[in-house]
Protein backbone atom coordinates (compact mmCIF):
# COMPACT_ATOMS: atom_id res chain seq x y z
CA UNK A 1 0.00 0.00 0.00
CA UNK A 2 2.80 2.41 0.88
CA UNK A 3 4.43 1.57 -2.40
CA UNK A 4 1.19 2.38 -4.25
CA UNK A 5 0.78 5.67 -2.40
CA UNK A 6 4.32 6.73 -3.18
CA UNK A 7 3.86 6.00 -6.86
CA UNK A 8 0.59 7.93 -6.97
CA UNK A 9 2.26 10.85 -5.18
CA UNK A 10 5.19 10.79 -7.61
CA UNK A 11 2.92 10.70 -10.64
CA UNK A 12 0.72 13.47 -9.24
CA UNK A 13 3.80 15.62 -8.61
CA UNK A 14 5.00 15.15 -12.17
CA UNK A 15 1.60 15.68 -13.78
CA UNK A 16 0.60 18.70 -11.71
CA UNK A 17 3.75 20.49 -12.76
CA UNK A 18 3.49 19.46 -16.40
CA UNK A 19 6.84 17.74 -16.11
CA UNK A 20 8.25 14.73 -17.87
CA UNK A 21 10.03 11.94 -16.00
CA UNK A 22 13.26 11.62 -17.97
CA UNK A 23 15.46 9.83 -15.48
CA UNK A 24 15.58 7.98 -12.19
CA UNK A 25 18.85 7.82 -10.28
CA UNK A 26 19.33 4.80 -8.04
CA UNK A 27 21.69 5.08 -5.09
CA UNK A 28 21.61 1.28 -4.79
CA UNK A 29 19.36 -1.65 -5.58
CA UNK A 30 17.88 -2.53 -2.17
CA UNK A 31 14.15 -3.11 -2.28
CA UNK A 32 13.30 -0.20 0.00
CA UNK A 33 14.87 2.06 -2.63
CA UNK A 34 13.55 0.47 -5.81
CA UNK A 35 10.02 -0.74 -5.05
CA UNK A 36 7.73 1.07 -7.46
CA UNK A 37 10.41 1.40 -10.12
CA UNK A 38 8.81 -1.15 -12.45
CA UNK A 39 5.39 0.47 -12.10
CA UNK A 40 6.85 3.88 -12.95
CA UNK A 41 8.60 2.46 -16.01
CA UNK A 42 5.35 0.93 -17.19
CA UNK A 43 3.72 4.38 -17.01
CA UNK A 44 6.80 6.21 -18.36
CA UNK A 45 8.45 3.67 -20.67
CA UNK A 46 10.95 6.19 -22.06
CA UNK A 47 12.42 7.00 -18.64
CA UNK A 48 16.04 6.06 -18.11
CA UNK A 49 17.30 4.42 -14.92
CA UNK A 50 20.80 5.55 -13.98
CA UNK A 51 22.85 3.46 -11.57
CA UNK A 52 26.09 1.59 -10.98
CA UNK A 53 26.87 -1.63 -12.81
CA UNK A 54 26.48 -3.62 -9.61
CA UNK A 55 23.11 -2.00 -8.88
CA UNK A 56 21.91 -2.91 -12.37
CA UNK A 57 22.90 -6.51 -11.76
CA UNK A 58 21.32 -6.47 -8.31
CA UNK A 59 17.97 -5.31 -9.68
CA UNK A 60 17.57 -8.79 -11.11
CA UNK A 61 18.65 -10.78 -8.05
CA UNK A 62 16.25 -11.06 -5.09
CA UNK A 63 19.02 -12.07 -2.69
CA UNK A 64 21.01 -8.96 -3.64
CA UNK A 65 18.17 -6.41 -3.76
CA UNK A 66 16.72 -7.97 -0.58
CA UNK A 67 13.24 -8.40 -2.03
CA UNK A 68 13.41 -12.00 -0.77
CA UNK A 69 12.54 -10.74 2.71
CA UNK A 70 9.14 -9.40 1.63
CA UNK A 71 7.75 -12.17 -0.52
CA UNK A 72 4.36 -10.46 -0.58
CA UNK A 73 5.93 -7.79 -2.80
CA UNK A 74 8.14 -9.54 -5.31
CA UNK A 75 10.43 -7.30 -7.33
CA UNK A 76 10.83 -8.52 -10.89
CA UNK A 77 12.84 -6.11 -12.97
CA UNK A 78 12.53 -6.63 -16.72
CA UNK A 79 13.39 -3.18 -18.06
CA UNK A 80 17.03 -3.68 -19.00
CA UNK A 81 16.67 -1.41 -22.02
CA UNK A 82 15.93 1.54 -19.73
CA UNK A 83 19.10 1.10 -17.66
CA UNK A 84 22.08 3.39 -18.17
CA UNK A 85 25.23 2.37 -16.31
CA UNK A 86 27.19 5.26 -14.85
CA UNK A 87 30.76 5.42 -13.62
CA UNK A 88 32.17 7.64 -10.89
CA UNK A 89 32.65 10.93 -12.71
CA UNK A 90 31.00 14.20 -13.66
CA UNK A 91 28.18 13.69 -16.14
CA UNK A 92 25.90 15.96 -18.12
CA UNK A 93 22.55 14.27 -18.53
CA UNK A 94 19.71 16.10 -20.28
CA UNK A 95 21.43 19.39 -19.51
CA UNK A 96 21.86 18.53 -15.84
CA UNK A 97 25.34 18.53 -14.32
CA UNK A 98 25.61 15.49 -12.08
CA UNK A 99 28.57 14.42 -10.01
CA UNK A 100 28.56 10.69 -9.37
CA UNK A 101 30.51 9.32 -6.42
CA UNK A 102 31.06 5.65 -5.79
CA UNK A 103 30.41 5.17 -2.06
CA UNK A 104 30.27 1.44 -1.33
CA UNK A 105 30.05 0.12 2.20
CA UNK A 106 26.40 -0.17 3.17
CA UNK A 107 26.32 -2.34 0.07
CA UNK A 108 28.79 -2.74 -2.76
CA UNK A 109 26.69 -0.95 -5.40
CA UNK A 110 26.23 2.41 -3.64
CA UNK A 111 26.34 5.66 -5.57
CA UNK A 112 25.95 9.17 -4.20
CA UNK A 113 24.80 11.96 -6.51
CA UNK A 114 25.55 15.67 -6.28
CA UNK A 115 23.34 18.01 -8.28
CA UNK A 116 23.96 21.69 -7.68
CA UNK A 117 24.00 22.25 -3.93
CA UNK A 118 22.16 19.03 -3.24
CA UNK A 119 23.62 15.65 -2.35
CA UNK A 120 21.64 12.42 -2.52
CA UNK A 121 23.39 9.96 -0.26
CA UNK A 122 21.03 6.99 -0.15
CA UNK A 123 22.23 4.85 2.76
CA UNK A 124 25.88 5.90 2.50
CA UNK A 125 25.28 8.78 4.88
CA UNK A 126 22.18 9.38 7.00
CA UNK A 127 22.73 12.36 9.30
CA UNK A 128 20.64 11.04 12.21
CA UNK A 129 21.46 7.33 11.94
CA UNK A 130 24.45 5.09 12.30
CA UNK A 131 25.63 3.32 9.20
CA UNK A 132 24.08 -0.07 8.69
CA UNK A 133 26.60 -2.62 7.50
CA UNK A 134 25.07 -5.98 8.33
CA UNK A 135 23.91 -6.99 4.86
CA UNK A 136 25.79 -9.78 3.07
CA UNK A 137 27.40 -7.28 0.68
CA UNK A 138 28.23 -4.67 3.31
CA UNK A 139 31.76 -3.61 4.16
CA UNK A 140 31.95 -1.68 7.40
CA UNK A 141 35.41 -0.24 6.88
CA UNK A 142 34.54 1.04 3.40
CA UNK A 143 31.26 2.41 4.71
CA UNK A 144 32.98 4.36 7.46
CA UNK A 145 35.59 5.77 5.08
CA UNK A 146 32.97 6.86 2.57
CA UNK A 147 30.74 8.33 5.27
CA UNK A 148 33.68 10.41 6.42
CA UNK A 149 34.40 11.51 2.85
CA UNK A 150 30.77 12.56 2.37
CA UNK A 151 30.64 14.45 5.67
CA UNK A 152 33.73 16.38 4.63
CA UNK A 153 32.28 17.21 1.20
CA UNK A 154 28.99 18.33 2.73
CA UNK A 155 30.78 20.58 5.16
CA UNK A 156 33.19 22.07 2.63
CA UNK A 157 30.59 22.68 -0.06
CA UNK A 158 27.65 23.39 2.25
CA UNK A 159 25.46 20.82 0.52
CA UNK A 160 21.83 20.09 1.29
CA UNK A 161 21.57 16.42 2.28
CA UNK A 162 18.83 14.16 0.97
CA UNK A 163 19.32 10.76 2.56
CA UNK A 164 17.58 7.48 1.91
CA UNK A 165 15.75 7.09 5.22
CA UNK A 166 13.73 9.45 7.35
CA UNK A 167 13.50 7.55 10.65
CA UNK B 1 12.07 -20.74 19.20
CA UNK B 2 13.52 -19.63 22.52
CA UNK B 3 13.36 -16.11 23.93
CA UNK B 4 17.02 -15.97 24.97
CA UNK B 5 18.19 -17.10 21.56
CA UNK B 6 15.91 -14.55 19.89
CA UNK B 7 17.20 -11.72 22.08
CA UNK B 8 20.77 -12.67 21.11
CA UNK B 9 19.86 -12.71 17.41
CA UNK B 10 18.10 -9.37 17.78
CA UNK B 11 21.17 -7.88 19.47
CA UNK B 12 23.39 -9.06 16.62
CA UNK B 13 21.66 -6.63 14.27
CA UNK B 14 23.24 -3.75 16.15
CA UNK B 15 26.77 -2.56 15.66
CA UNK B 16 27.51 -0.17 18.49
CA UNK B 17 24.87 -0.98 21.08
CA UNK B 18 26.21 -3.08 23.91
CA UNK B 19 24.47 -6.46 23.95
CA UNK B 20 23.85 -6.05 27.68
CA UNK B 21 21.43 -3.19 26.86
CA UNK B 22 19.27 -5.53 24.84
CA UNK B 23 17.06 -7.68 27.01
CA UNK B 24 13.58 -9.13 26.58
CA UNK B 25 12.08 -6.05 28.25
CA UNK B 26 14.14 -3.57 26.23
CA UNK B 27 12.03 -0.86 24.52
CA UNK B 28 13.93 -1.18 21.29
CA UNK B 29 12.53 1.91 19.54
CA UNK B 30 14.25 3.97 22.24
CA UNK B 31 17.72 2.61 21.51
CA UNK B 32 20.01 5.28 20.04
CA UNK B 33 21.03 3.02 17.20
CA UNK B 34 17.49 1.99 16.23
CA UNK B 35 16.47 3.10 12.73
CA UNK B 36 14.36 1.90 9.85
CA UNK B 37 17.51 0.25 8.46
CA UNK B 38 17.79 -2.01 11.49
CA UNK B 39 14.04 -2.52 11.25
CA UNK B 40 14.54 -3.95 7.79
CA UNK B 41 17.21 -6.30 9.07
CA UNK B 42 14.81 -7.48 11.79
CA UNK B 43 12.21 -8.24 9.10
CA UNK B 44 14.94 -10.17 7.28
CA UNK B 45 15.83 -12.01 10.49
CA UNK B 46 12.20 -13.05 11.03
CA UNK B 47 12.01 -14.32 7.47
CA UNK B 48 15.34 -16.08 7.16
CA UNK B 49 15.97 -17.37 10.69
CA UNK B 50 12.41 -18.19 11.72
CA UNK B 51 10.61 -18.48 8.39
CA UNK B 52 7.96 -15.98 9.50
CA UNK B 53 6.99 -12.89 7.52
CA UNK B 54 6.36 -9.74 9.51
CA UNK B 55 5.46 -6.30 8.22
CA UNK B 56 6.90 -2.92 9.04
CA UNK B 57 3.60 -1.93 10.66
CA UNK B 58 3.67 -4.99 12.92
CA UNK B 59 7.25 -4.25 13.89
CA UNK B 60 6.34 -0.65 14.70
CA UNK B 61 3.50 -1.81 16.93
CA UNK B 62 5.83 -3.88 19.11
CA UNK B 63 7.23 -2.11 22.13
CA UNK B 64 9.68 -4.56 23.69
CA UNK B 65 11.92 -7.24 22.25
CA UNK B 66 9.67 -9.81 23.91
CA UNK B 67 6.65 -8.33 22.10
CA UNK B 68 8.50 -8.92 18.86
CA UNK B 69 9.43 -12.44 19.93
CA UNK B 70 5.76 -13.19 20.63
CA UNK B 71 4.69 -11.67 17.32
CA UNK B 72 7.06 -13.89 15.38
CA UNK B 73 6.42 -16.98 17.49
CA UNK B 74 2.66 -16.72 17.09
CA UNK B 75 2.73 -16.17 13.33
Amino acid sequence: MVRGLLIVATISYINQRGKELKGIFLTHCHQDHVYGLCELLEIYPQTKVFCSRLAAQGLKEADVNLSYIILEYPFLFEHDDNVVILEENNHEINGLEIEVLSTPGHSDDNFTYIIGNNIFTGDSYIPFAKLFTKWPRSNKQQALENEQKLKQLIKERKLNVYQGHWW
Amino acid sequence: MELNEFVANFAEQFDDTDASEITASCVFHDLDEWSSLIGMSIIALARTEYGKPITGAELKACVTVEDLFNLIKNK
